[in-house]
C-alpha cells in the first residue's frame, strides 16, 4: 500500500541516485585529461516494483514502482582497439628507437660534410698526386703526411664513436629492463586487487585503467601481449615467454655479453635470452647489433684495404733518403690505423729505385690506387666502397625515420578511435550534469510535496472549526 | 565520430609540431643552400654528390699536374731556343774559321776564345733548372745535368804548345719521368740531356779544339779528321738537327698537355654544374615553399588556438 513515507523514500532514492550521477560526472570531468582514463557512466535502472492488491484498498490495480537506483557504474572499455593500438604502437616504438639511434650516428659521422671520410680520402690521393708531380718537394711530403694523419684519425674517431654509441645503448637497455620489471610488478599487484574487487561483484574501473596504461607502455617497450582471464587477471607474455601470470612475475635482467664485454644482453631470470618481438627494446638492440656493427665492420674493411693497398706499393719504393721497405700505415683496422711514426717526410717512398730523386713511379702508383677496384672482390674502389656504406646508412636511417613516422600516424589514428569511444567529452558531461541536476531538483520538489502532505496530515487534519 | 577535448588538443599539438618541423627543414635547406644535410634525407643524390665531389677533386689534381707539366715543358722549350741560338753563333764562328784569309793566331786566340764562352754558355743552358730541379738530368733532378772539366790528355796547339782541352760529361741518368693527365693518359715530362744536348756540347768542344789547333780541312786520315773544322761543321749541323728534333717532340707533347688541360677545364665545369644540380637547393622554389609553409603554419596556429581554448557547453549553462 502506498504510504506517504514510502513516497518520501522513493523521492530520497531519486535524490541519492542523481547525486551519484553528478558525482560520476564530476569524476569524469576531473579526469578529462588523465592519460589512460576511460569515461564512466552510471547505469540507472528502475527499482523492483511492489505488487499491490489495488482492489482491496480501492486504489486501482497494478504494480507500484519504487523509484530509481544506480545499478552499476559502467566503464567504456575498448579492448578490441587496445589490442590493435598496442600492436602498432610496439612497431612504432621499434622504428622510433632505430630512427633515433641511426640519426644520431649519421650526424656523428657527418659524412656529407667536408669532415667526411671520403673528402679526407680524396685529399690523401691528391697529396700523392701532387707529390708525384714534384717528388723532391719536401713541403709536399709534409703536406701528404699531414693529410694521411687526418685521414687515419678521421677513421679512428669514427670507430671510437660507433663503439661509444654501442656502449651508450647499455644505459637505455638497462633503463628499459628496469621499467619492464617495475611495470610487471605493477600489473601483478593490480591483477590481485582487480580479482578481489571482481570477486565481490564490483567494478574496479580505475584499477583497470591503470592496468591498461601499464600494458600500453609495456607493449611500446617490448611488444608484450596480454590475455584477459575469467577472474579479471591478465596474462602478459613477451615473445612467448610469460612475464606476468596472476600476481606472479618473471623478471628480466641484464648480463654482460661474453664475447664483447662492452655491451649488455637481456636475459630472463631463468637464463633464457630475451628476444623481444618488437618495441623500443628490439629497435635499440637491432640498431646496436645490426646497423652500428655493420658500419663499424665497414670502417674496418676500409681501413684494412687502405693499409694493405698503400703499404704493399709503398714498401717496394725508395724515399729521398733511399729508405725502403717502410710501412706507410700501421695497424690493421679502423681503431688501430695510424701513420707509421718512423716515417718522416724524406722517407716517403716515391721512387722505384734508389738514388733517383725525380723518379715518381711509386707515387704515381699509389695516387692511382684511387681508381683501383680492390674492394668487394674487385668491384669497387676504396672511395666507392665507403660511398656505398654511407648510402646504406642513409637508406636505413631514411627507412627507419619514415616507418617511425608512418606508424606514428597509425598509432595516432588508433588512439583517436579509442579516445573517441572512451575519452571524456566535456560537452557531454555538461549535458549529463544539467540532466542530473534537473532530475535532482525535480525529486527534491516531489519530496517537498510529500512534506506538504505530512504537514497537512499532522498539523491540520482533525482540526475542523478550531 | 565523437570528438573529445583531449583529442582536439592532442591533434592540434601534433599538427603544430609537424608544421613547425617542415618549416625548420625548409629553413635549413635555404640557409645552407644544400638540398640535404644528411645522406638519409636523399640517399640517391647524396651518393651521387659524394662521388662527383671525389671526381672533381681528381680533376683538380690532374689540372694542377697539367699546369706543372706545362711549366716544365715551356722551360725546356726556351732552353732549346737558347741552345739553337748558341748553335747558330758557333756555326758562324766555324764558317769564319774555315776562311783561308785568317791567320792561325786569329783562329786560336779570338775565334777559339769566343767558342770557349759558347761552350760555357751551352753547358749553363744544359743545366737549366726549374724550382731547383735540373730539367735535363733524367731522374737525377737534384744534380746538374752536365759537368765540364779538363780532359786528362793535353793536345798541342798550332804552334806546338800543349793546351788542356775541355771535356763534358752527362751526370744525369736515363730516367723518363711520367705525368698523369688522366686515369690512363700519361705523358713524358722531361727531355734527356744525354740524348738531346750532350752531342751538341761535345761538338762545341771539338770546334774549340779544332780552332786552337788550326785543323781546317779533312786530310783523309780517319784518326785526325774528326778534329777538323770541316767535319765539326757537319757535326754541328747534325747536332742542331737533333736539338730541333727534340724541341719539336717537346712541343708536340706541350700541345698534348694543352689540349688535355682544356679538356679537364671543360669537364670540371660540367662536373661542377652536375654537382650543383644534385646537391644545391633550388633557392627560388625553396623560398616560395617556405612562404607557403609559413602561411600554413600560421593557419594551423590560428585553428589550434581555437581548438585548445574552445568553449564548451559549460560556458553557456547557467
Amino acid at each position: 500500500m502506498p504510504t506517504i513515507s514510502s513516497g518520501i523514500t522513493t523521492a530520497l532514492q531519486a535524490v541519492l541516485a542523481h547525486s551519484q550521477v553528478l558525482e560520476i560526472t564530476e569524476h569524469n570531468i576531473a579526469n578529462a585529461s588523465t592519460p589512460g582514463y576511460r569515461r564512466q557512466s552510471a547505469v540507472l535502472t528502475a527499482e523492483t516494483p511492489n505488487s499491490i492488491n489495488g482492489a482491496e484498498y480501492r486504489m486501482g490495480a497494478g504494480q507500484h514502482g519504487n523509484g530509481v537506483t544506480v545499478d552499476r557504474i559502467e566503464r567504456f572499455s575498448v579492448s578490441f582497439f587496445d589490442k590493435r593500438y598496442r600492436a602498432v604502437s610496439s612497431e612504432a616504438g621499434n622504428w622510433q628507437a632505430q630512427s633515433s639511434i641511426l640519426s644520431q650516428l649519421e650526424s656523428a659521422l657527418a659524412e656529407i660534410s667536408d669532415d667526411g671520410v671520403i673528402p679526407k680520402l680524396d685529399q690523401f690521393w691528391s697529396g700523392w698526386e701532387a707529390l708525384s708531380n714534384d717528388p723532391t718537394n719536401n713541403s709536399l711530403r709534409s703536406i701528404l703526411l699531414d693529410d694521411a694523419n687526418t685521414l687515419a684519425t678521421g677513421i679512428n674517431r669514427r670507430a671510437t664513436q660507433i663503439s661509444q654509441m654501442r656502449t651508450d645503448q647499455n644505459l637505455i637497455v638497462v633503463g628499459q629492463v628496469e621499467e619492464i620489471n617495475s611495470l610487471a610488478s605493477q600489473i601483478a599487484e593490480l591483477n590481485e586487487n582487480i580479482a578481489r574487487v571482481i570477486s565481490v561483484g564490483e567494478q574496479p574501473n580505475d584499477l583497470l585503467d591503470k592496468r591498461d596504461l601499464a600494458l600500453d607502455r609495456l607493449a611500446k617497450i617490448t611488444g608484450a601481449v596480454s590475455t584477459e582471464q575469467k577472474n579479471g587477471e591478465t596474462l602478459v607474455t613477451i615473445g612467448g615467454h610469460v612475464l606476468v601470470v596472476g600476481h606472479d612475475t618473471f623478471k628480466l635482467e641484464t648480463r654482460t655479453n661474453a664475447v664483447d664485454t662492452s655491451i649488455v644482453d637481456v636475459h630472463w631470470s631463468d637464463g633464457q635470452k630475451l628476444d623481444p618481438p618488437s618495441g623500443e627494446l628490439k629497435g635499440t638492440l637491432d640498431a646496436r647489433d645490426g646497423t652500428l656493427m655493420d658500419q663499424w665492420r665497414g670502417l674496418d674493411t676500409l681501413a684494412n684495404g687502405l693499409i694493405n693497398q698503400v703499404n704493399t706499393i709503398h714498401q717496394t719504393g725508395y724515399g729521398l733518403n733511399n729508405a725502403t721497405n717502410i710501412r706507410f700505415f700501421n695497424g690493421s683496422d679502423a681503431l688501430s690505423i695510424s701513420v707509421n711514426p718512423l716515417l718522416d717526410a724524406a722517407s716517403i717512398a716515391t721512387a722505384s729505385a734508389a738514388n733517383q730523386a725525380g723518379n715518381n713511379t711509386i707515387a704515381l702508383q699509389i695516387a692511382g690506387l684511387k681508381s683501383v677496384k680492390g674492394m668487394k672482390g674487385g668491384t669497387a674502389t676504396l672511395n666507392e666502397f665507403y660511398n656505398s656504406q654511407v648510402t646504406d646508412l642513409g637508406v636505413l636511417t631514411n627507412r627507419a625515420t619514415n616507418n617511425a613516422y608512418q606508424h606514428g600516424l597509425i598509432v595516432q589514428a588508433l588512439g583517436n578511435q579509442r579516445e573517441s569511444v572512451a575519452g571524456v567529452s566535456l560537452d557531454e558531461e555538461a549535458a549529463n550534469m544539467a540532466k542530473a541536476q534537473k532530475a535532482y531538483q525535480a525529486a527534491a520538489r516531489v519530496m517537498t510535496a510529500y512534506d506538504d502532505l505530512l504537514d497537512l496530515v499532522i498539523n491540520r487534519m482533525g482540526r475542523v472549526g478550531l | 565520430m565523437r570528438i573529445t577535448h583531449m583529442m582536439a588538443t592532442e591533434n592540434a599539438i601534433k599538427n603544430m609540431a609537424d608544421n613547425l618541423e617542415r618549416v625548420s627543414k625548409l629553413q635549413g635547406k635555404l640557409s645552407t643552400g644544400k638540398q640535404f644535410q644528411a645522406a638519409s634525407e636523399d640517399p640517391t643524390n647524396a651518393s651521387a654528390s659524394l662521388s662527383l665531389r671525389s671526381h672533381l677533386q681528381t680533376l683538380e689534381s690532374y689540372s694542377s699536374t697539367a699546369e706543372n707539366t706545362r711549366n716544365w715543358m715551356t722551360t725546356s722549350d726556351s732552353a732549346f731556343e737558347k741552345l739553337e741560338q748558341v748553335a747558330n753563333r758557333a756555326n758562324n764562328l766555324v764558317l769564319r774559321g774555315l776562311n783561308d784569309s785568317l791567320s792561325g793566331n786569329e783562329r786560336a786566340s779570338s775565334l777559339a776564345a769566343e767558342m770557349r764562352t759558347l761552350v760555357d754558355e751551352a753547358v749553363e743552358i744544359g743545366n737549366t733548372s726549374l724550382n731547383g730541379q735540373y730539367i735535363f738530368s733524367g731522374y737525377q733532378v737534384n744534380q746538374k745535368s752536365f759537368a765540364l772539366s779538363d780532359a786528362a790528355a793535353p793536345l798541342l796547339d798550332f804552334q806546338g804548345n800543349p793546351f788542356t782541352p775541355k771535356t763534358v760529361a752527362y751526370t744525369g741518368d736515363t730516367g723518363n719521368m711520367q705525368r698523369n693527365l688522366g686515369p690512363d693518359q700519361a705523358v713524358t715530362l722531361n727531355v734527356r740531356g744525354d740524348q738531346a744536348i750532350l752531342g751538341f756540347l761535345q761538338n762545341l768542344i771539338l770546334a774549340t779544339n779544332a780552332l786552337t789547333q788550326n785543323n781546317i780541312t779533312d786530310t783523309g786520315n780517319p784518326a785526325t779528321d774528326p778534329l777538323t773544322l770541316q767535319s765539326v761543321l757537319t757535326g754541328l749541323k747534325s747536332s742542331l738537327e737533333t736539338l730541333d728534333q727534340y724541341r719539336t717532340s717537346n712541343g708536340a707533347r706541350m700541345r698534348q698537355v694543352e689540349s688535355a688541360a682544356n679538356f679537364l677545364e671543360s669537364v670540371k665545369l660540367e662536373t661542377k654544374s652536375l654537382l650543383s644540380e644534385k646537391e644545391d637547393a633550388n633557392m627560388a622554389e625553396g623560398i616560395a615553399l617556405l612562404a607557403n609553409q609559413q602561411t600554413t603554419y600560421e593557419a594551423v596556429l590560428e585553428v589550434s588556438q581555437r581548438a585548445i581554448s574552445a568553449l564548451s557547453l559549460f560556458d553557456y549553462l547557467r
